[in-house]
């Protein structure tokens, strides 16, 4: 186990790998998408309080979830590429920011024009919703930190520091809502027996968010190889990968 | 089907925000993709020199 993932932090193994998953998360992430669209724009059923604006959620619910997942699988990439400074976590820092950022921007985007037609403006200074833009400034953070220090190393080491410590935002973003006096909804009782959402509304929200997860991985792949060819571009191996092709 | 586009005299947060989502993720992928073709041709030219 230990030795496959050494082997799959290689750039070189890593590319060959991911190249095999490619075509199955691209054809998942658009049945997934289908099914989970058509489910919830035609066949659940209208909102008795909310009217037709709650069917924003079958969007804003997933990319937020995400925003906080991809933020803890930066994180976590980041103390890897601390500890043991191997070149892929480096790698994954970097697209889990991108990604991230694009997210979490949805999520706030979407809650927006869902706030003005349910609560009747787009903004509030609400301990959720600034919680959230802190995480899309968190984001941005580590993207500028990137563009900014030449040495792709020196960078890495930088931006996962910042990725570990803004960690703490992650559980103030999903408490905020019992913490403190919030506009916004409660957090989502999926799991037990009297679920707050209904079967017919939540199937629907579920599939979405599986969507936007095989989506991120998709898309997370394609950018760690990109990356991968863009610093490896001097080794034989991705001449020959050029060549070859 | 009018109905459905119309949803309720919401149809412009509904619409925009599943616009502006899709857009968003469609794009991401379109980007990554134009790197790649991009890195590759650039890799191409260095060798041919």
């Amino acid at each position: 186990m230990w030795q496959w993932f050494h082997k799959l932090s290689t750039p070189k193994y890593y590319y060959q790998w991911s190249g095999k998953w490619l075509p199955w998360l691209a054809g998942l992430t658009i049945i997934l998408f289908a099914i989970g669209l058509y489910w919830g724009l035609l066949v659940a059923p209208t909102d008795y309080q909310q009217g037709e604006s709650y069917r924003i959620i079958y969007i804003h619910v997933p990319a937020a979830w995400m925003s906080m997942f991809v933020y803890v699988v930066m994180a976590c990439a980041g103390f890897v590429a601390l500890v043991w400074k191997t070149k892929l976590s480096e790698i994954v820092v970097s697209e889990c920011a991108v990604i991230g950022a694009v997210f979490t921007a949805i999520a706030l985007i979407t809650g927006m024009l869902w706030g003005k037609p349910t609560w009747g403006t787009y903004w509030t200074w609400d301990a959720r919703l600034t919680s959230e833009l802190i995480l899309l400034f968190l984001y941005f953070g580590v993207i500028a930190i990137y563009s900014s220090i030449e040495d792709k190393r020196v960078a890495a080491k930088a931006a996962s520091m910042l990725a570990i410590v803004g960690v703490v935002n992650i559980p103030i973003i999903h408490f905020s809502v019992n913490w403190w006096n919030s506009l916004h909804q409660p957090n989502m009782d999926i799991i037990s027996d009297k679920p707050s959402m209904d079967p017919s509304m939540l199937w629907p929200l579920l599939v979405m968010a599986v969507a936007f997860k095989v989506y991120f991985g998709w898309v997370l792949f394609m950018r760690i190889r990109n990356e991968i060819i863009s610093r490896e571009r001097a080794t034989k191996w991705v001449k020959e990968l050029v060549v070859g092709r | 089907m009018q109905e459905f586009f119309y949803m309720d005299g919401k149809w412009m947060y509904i619409w925009g925000s599943y616009a502006i989502t899709l857009a968003a993720l469609v794009l991401s992928i379109l980007f990554a993709n134009r790197r790649k073709r991009k890195l590759i041709r650039e890799i191409e030219d260095s060798l041919e020199e």
